[in-house]
C-alpha cells in the first residue's frame, strides 16, 4: 500500500507514447499451492443499510509441526469501531486517509462452531479483546476445547454481520459505492514452529495471511456492478437480487466493491482475463490504465515469475471514494487519480503499475507485512521504479513547472526527509511515524536495490530477485531468503552493505574535503585531493578531476577506510574534483558535498527566477 | 491619426517615468526579499561543482531537489520574516502607485492632492478590497470543499466543471473589484478625500460602464500575462538560455514586468481620461 508513493505521485508528468507492450512470458511455475486456510463464504449486501450478512465455512490445516490448542480471528473490520481503537488512536491513521468517521463500522461473529470437535460451539471462548488491549477487538483468541495435531484439519461454521464503515483506509461506503476490504472473520496464520503470527490492525502495519482457496458467493442488488478477487464462476439473478460466485485459489485474502454506476472494460493482457472497473467519465484514464497494464503484466511476468491467477480484477473509484484508491489484494488491485488527470499526468499509470507489482511482492510472495514491510513495499519500490524507468524513461517522472524530475530524484527527497537512521529491516510499528515508514520501507530500500544495480550490476540485482521470486512463489519469504538469493548474483561485499543497511541502518556520505595545489620539482605543480567517507557502508566510487588547463582524468577508489588522498603531479594544478559523477550510490546522505573547486561560484539563474517569481506575486497582490 | 499617434506617444511618454520608479522600487525590494534563496545557494555547496546553474536544472531534477531539502530548514525558518518584508512591500507600492497617479492627475488638470491623506485612504481601500477578496475566497473554497460531499453520486465530471464555473464566477467578481478600485484610486488621488463620496461615485461609474469597463480591465490584465508566458517561451526557446542564464532571464522577466507596470499605467491613464471628458 502506498501512503508515501501516492505523494510523489501527485505531480504533473510529461505524457510520451508509450512502447508497444513485450512477449507474453512462458514458464513453468506452479500456478497454485496447497491451501492451508480456505473459505467457503456467502454474503448478503444490504446496500441500503450498508450491511454485510455472512455466513460459510473455514477450512483450516495445522500445517505446524506442533498441537495447537488455540486459534487466532483477526476481526479487523473492528479496528472502525470507534475512535478507541488501536487503529483510530494511532495518529499515522490520518496520512493512511483515516478521517475520524460519520458512521462507525465493526464485526460481529453470531455463530463459530468446530465441526471436528463435536460441533463445540466456540464463540463463548472468544476473547473479547486484542490481547492486552482492552479497546481494541480486531486480534481475538479462540481457545479449543481439543488440540488439533500437525496435519489435522478443523472445519469452522460462521455466520456473521459487517456493519460497513464510512469509507475510511480502503474501507466502507460513500453513496451506493461499497468496498469490502476486511470484512469477514480471518485466520491469523500459523508458523512452522506452531506460533500464531497474529496483531492487530494499527495504521502502520497490514497483513498476513496463510494461502487457502476462496469461493465466495456474493449477493447484491441487481443493478450492482461488482468487482472481486478471483474469477465468476457462475451467476444467478432472482428476486431483484444478484448471486455471484467467485472462485478464488491459492490466495490469502479475498476483497470485493459494488456500485451501480461502475462501467465495465474486458481484456485478455498476457493470458490473463483483466476486468476493469471505473466511473462513469473516466474513459481515458480507464485506455491509460489498460496500455499500462499491457506493459506491466508481461514485464513484471518475465522478471518475476508469470502471473498465475486467470482473472485481474481493477478498481478505479469514483471521485468521492478516493480513498478506496491505491491497494492490493491478491487478484484485485485498486487504483486513483481524477477523470481529468490522465489528460496532464501520468498518475494513474504509476498507481496501477505499483499496486499490479504486489500481485508479487505480497501476493505471490506472502511475506509478514507487519514484522517485515520493506519485503513487500520496499522491493515492490524498487520493482516499480524498475518498471517505470522502462516504460516512461529515466527522467520523465514529473514535471512540476516544466522541470522534469526522475523516480530517483523524488525517491532520494523523501528519503533525506526521515526523522531518524533506522533500519529497513523493522516491523512496521516500530516506526515512529508513517512518514518515517514511507521514507524508509518504501524509498530507501528502492535506493539501496538501485544503489546495488549501479554498483554491483543492475543484471546482477534482476538475476537475484527473480530467484527469490521464483523460489518464494506461493511462500512466505524472510530476509534471510531474500538475501540467500542475492548471495547467489551479487559479490560478498555488496551483500554487507544490504545487510548493514536493512538491519543496521547505516548509511554512508562520500565528501571531498580537500583539494589543495603547491609547487612541485621540475617545474610542475602537485595537487592533493581528499576523499572522505562517513558512515558504516562502503562502496567503490569514481572521482573525476579536472586540471587548470582544462585536461580531465578518473580515479578509482574502492572505499575502504575513512578517506583516501589523491595526489597528481602535472603541469597544471588540479581545479575541480567530484566524487561518484554519475551518482551511482543513491544511498549518499549529501551529494552537496561530493566536489571541490579552486573557483567555486554561486549560480545565479534560481536568484533570478526567485526575484521574478516575487515580482509576479507582488503584482497579483498589489494594486 | 498624427494627432491620435502623438497623443499616444505623449502618453506613454508620461508613464515613462513613474513606471521606470516603480519597477525600480520593486527590483530593489524583491531583491531584498529573494535574498534567502541567494544565501542558500552559497550556502548549499552547489557552487564547488562544474557549471552549477546546468546542475541545477538538469534533466531529473536531482541537484535541485537535494539543495532544497539541504537548505529547506533554513528557508522555512526565513518565511516568517520574508512574509513580514512581503507585506510591507506590497503596502510601501502604494508609494509608485501614488506617484503615477499623481503625474496622470496633473497632465489630465486634475491636480493632485497631498500625499498623506490619499496614501491613508489608497491604504485603506486596498485593505477593503483584500477583505472582500478574502470573504469571497473562503465561500469558493467551502464550495470546492464540501461541493463533492454535497454533490453525492453525480457524476465527477459535472461536479468539476461546475466547480470550474464557480473559479471563472471569482475570478469575474475579483475582476470586476478590481477595476472598483482602480476607480476610487483614480478619484482619490485627484480630490479631496471624502471616501465615502469617493466609493459612491466611482460604484455609479462602474454601474454606468460596468460591463465595458470590465472588459477593457480584463484585456489589459490578459496582455500582462501574456508578456510573462511570452517571456517563459522565450526564455525556454532560446537553446543557450533555457532556465541556466541569469542574465538573459533578468532581461526577459525585467521586460515583461516592464510591460505590465506599462499596461497597468495605460489602464489607469484610461480611467484618468474618461473622467477628464
Amino acid at each position: 500500500m502506498d501512503a508515501a508513493v501516492r505523494s510523489l505521485l501527485l505531480v504533473s508528468c510529461a505524457r510520451t507514447e508509450l512502447p508497444p507492450p513485450g512477449p507474453t512470458p512462458v514458464d513453468d511455475l506452479p500456478r497454485s499451492t496447497r491451501p492451508i486456510a480456505s473459505y467457503t463464504l456467502r454474503a448478503e449486501l444490504d446496500a441500503a443499510e450498508h450491511v454485510i450478512h455472512g455466513s460459510g465455512e473455514i477450512r483450516w490445516v495445522n500445517a505446524s509441526a506442533q498441537p495447537v490448542q488455540e486459534l487466532y480471528l483477526h476481526l479487523y473490520l473492528n479496528a472502525f469501531e470507534g475512535p478507541h481503537t488501536l487503529l483510530f488512536r494511532n495518529p499515522a491513521r490520518r496520512a493512511r486517509g483515516g478521517a475520524v468517521s460519520r458512521r462507525w463500522g465493526h464485526i460481529q461473529i453470531d455463530r463459530i462452531v468446530a465441526r471436528q470437535l463435536a460441533d463445540a460451539d466456540l464463540l463463548p471462548a472468544l476473547e473479547p479483546h486484542s490481547p492486552g488491549d482492552p479497546q481494541d477487538g480486531t486480534d481475538r483468541r479462540l481457545p479449543l476445547p481439543a488440540p488439533i495435531a500437525p496435519g489435522e484439519s478443523l472445519t469452522l461454521d460462521v455466520s456473521w454481520t459487517s456493519v460497513l464503515p464510512e469509507l475510511s483506509i480502503r474501507t466502507g461506503f460513500v453513496g451506493d459505492f461499497h468496498f469490502a476490504g476486511q470484512w469477514f472473520p480471518k485466520l491469523a496464520r500459523l508458523e512452522p514452529d506452531g506460533q500464531w503470527a497474529h496483531f492487530p490492525f494499527d495504521a502502520l502495519s497490514e497483513f498476513y495471511a496463510d494461502y487457502g482457496d476462496y469461493d465466495v458467493t456474493l449477493d447484491v442488488p441487481e443493478q450492482m456492478v461488482v468487482g472481486a478477487s478471483g474469477h465468476l464462476a457462475s451467476e444467478q439473478r432472482a428476486a431483484g437480487r444478484r448471486a455471484l460466485r467467485y472462485r478464488a485459489d491459492s490466495v490469502h485474502d479475498f476483497a470485493w466493491t459494488a456500485w451501480s454506476r461502475f462501467r465495465q472494460r474486458e481484456e485478455q493482457i498476457a493470458g490473463t482475463a483483466v476486468h476493469l472497473l471505473y466511473p462513469p467519465g473516466y474513459e481515458h484514464d480507464a485506455d491509460a490504465t489498460l496500455a499500462v497494464l499491457r506493459r506491466a503484466l508481461p514485464h513484471y511476468g518475465a522478471r518475476y515469475g508469470s502471473y498465475p491467477y486467470p482473472d485481474l480484477t481493477v478498481v478505479h473509484p469514483p471521485a468521492m471514494a478516493f480513498e478506496a484508491g491505491g491497494m492490493e489484494y491478491p487478484s484485485l488491485i485498486t487504483t486513483g487519480g481524477l477523470w481529468h488527470e490522465s489528460y496532464w499526468s501520468r498518475a494513474v499509470e504509476y498507481v496501477t503499475v505499483h499496486e499490479l507489482g504486489h500481485q508479487w511482492f505480497y501476493g505471490l510472495l506472502g511475506s509478514n507485512e507487519h514484522r517485515w514491510p520493506f519485503l513487500d513495499e520496499g522491493l515492490n519500490s524498487y520493482a516499480e521504479s524498475v518498471a517505470l524507468r522502462e516504460f516512461f524513461g529515466a527522467t520523465a517522472s514529473a514535471t512540476p513547472l516544466g522541470i522534469q524530475l526522475s523516480g530517483e530524484a523524488l525517491r532520494r527527497y523523501v528519503m533525506l526527509s526521515r526523522s531518524a537512521q533506522l533500519p529497513i529491516a523493522l516491523k512496521a510499528t516500530e516506526y515512529p511515524s508513517l512518514r518515517d515508514l514511507g521514507s524508509i520501507v518504501y524509498q530507501r530500500t528502492a535506493l539501496l536495490f538501485q544503489t546495488l544495480a549501479n554498483v554491483y550490476g543492475e543484471a546482477q540485482v534482476a538475476e537475484g530477485l527473480r530467484r527469490y521470486a521464483v523460489r518464494q512463489r506461493f511462500g512466505h519469504p524472510t530476509p534471510d531468503d531474500l538475501l540467500a538469493a542475492l548471495a547467489e548474483t551479487l559479490p560478498p561485499a555488496a551483500l554487507d552493505n544490504a545487510r548493514a543497511a536493512l538491519f543496521d541502518g547505516h548509511g554512508v556520505n562520500y565528501l571531498l574535503s580537500q583539494l589543495e595545489s603547491a609547487p612541485a620539482e621540475g617545474g610542475l605543480v602537485e595537487s592533493r585531493v581528499r576523499v572522505q567517507r562517513q558512515g558504516e557502508l562502503q562502496f567503490p566510487v569514481t572521482i573525476a578531476l579536472r586540471s587548470a588547463a582544462g585536461e580531465q582524468r578518473t580515479e578509482d577508489w574502492d572505499g575502504a577506510g575513512p578517506f583516501h588522498d589523491f595526489i597528481v603531479r602535472g603541469p597544471s594544478p588540479i581545479v575541480s574534483a567530484l566524487v561518484d559523477p554519475e551518482v551511482r550510490v543513491l544511498l549518499d546522505d549529501n551529494l552537496l558535498d561530493n566536489a571541490a573547486s579552486a573557483e567555486p561560484s554561486v549560480p545565479l539563474a534560481p536568484y533570478e527566477r526567485s526575484l521574478a517569481a516575487l515580482q509576479w506575486l507582488g503584482g497579483l497582490l498589489g494594486p | 491619426m498624427m494627432a491620435q499617434q502623438d497623443s499616444a506617444r505623449a502618453r506613454l511618454r508620461a508613464l515613462l517615468g513613474p513606471v521606470l520608479i516603480w519597477q525600480l522600487f520593486e527590483l530593489f525590494a524583491y531583491g531584498l526579499l529573494a535574498l534567502p534563496v541567494a544565501t542558500a545557494l552559497s550556502r548549499s555547496g552547489i557552487g564547488r561543482f562544474p557549471d552549477p546553474a546546468q546542475r541545477l536544472f538538469s534533466d531529473g531534477g536531482l541537484w535541485l531537489l537535494e539543495l532544497i531539502h539541504q537548505q529547506r530548514s533554513q528557508l522555512l525558518a526565513s518565511v516568517r520574516s520574508v512574509g513580514l518584508l512581503f507585506a510591507c512591500v506590497v503596502v510601501a507600492a502604494l508609494l509608485p502607485e501614488w506617484w503615477l497617479l499623481r503625474r496622470l492627475g496633473l497632465r489630465y488638470g486634475r491636480g493632485a492632492q497631498p500625499l498623506r491623506p490619499v496614501l491613508a485612504q489608497l491604504g485603506a481601500l486596498t485593505l477593503a478590497l483584500w477583505l472582500l477578496r478574502g470573504a469571497t475566497l473562503t465561500l469558493f473554497v467551502l464550495l470546492a470543499v464540501h461541493g463533492p460531499r454535497l454533490a453525492g453520486l453525480r457524476e465527477d465530471r459535472l461536479l468539476d466543471l461546475t466547480l470550474l464555473f464557480a473559479l471563472a464566477l471569482w475570478l469575474l467578481l475579483q475582476l470586476v473589484l478590481s477595476v472598483l478600485r482602480d476607480l476610487t484610486a483614480v478619484r482619490i488621488a485627484v480630490r479631496s478625500p471624502a471616501p465615502f463620496d469617493t466609493v459612491r461615485r466611482a460604484l455609479r461609474a462602474l454601474s454606468a460602464g460596468g460591463l465595458r469597463l470590465t472588459l477593457r480591465a480584463g484585456v489589459y490584465r490578459a496582455l500582462a500575462l501574456a508578456t510573462l508566458l511570452g517571456g517563459e517561451l522565450l526564455l525556454l526557446s532560446l537553446p543557450w538560455a533555457g532556465l541556466t542564464d541569469a542574465a538573459a532571464g533578468f532581461l526577459v522577466h525585467q521586460g515583461a514586468l516592464f510591460a505590465r507596470l506599462m499596461l497597468h499605467g495605460l489602464w489607469l491613464s484610461e480611467l484618468m481620461a474618461a473622467r477628464d471628458r
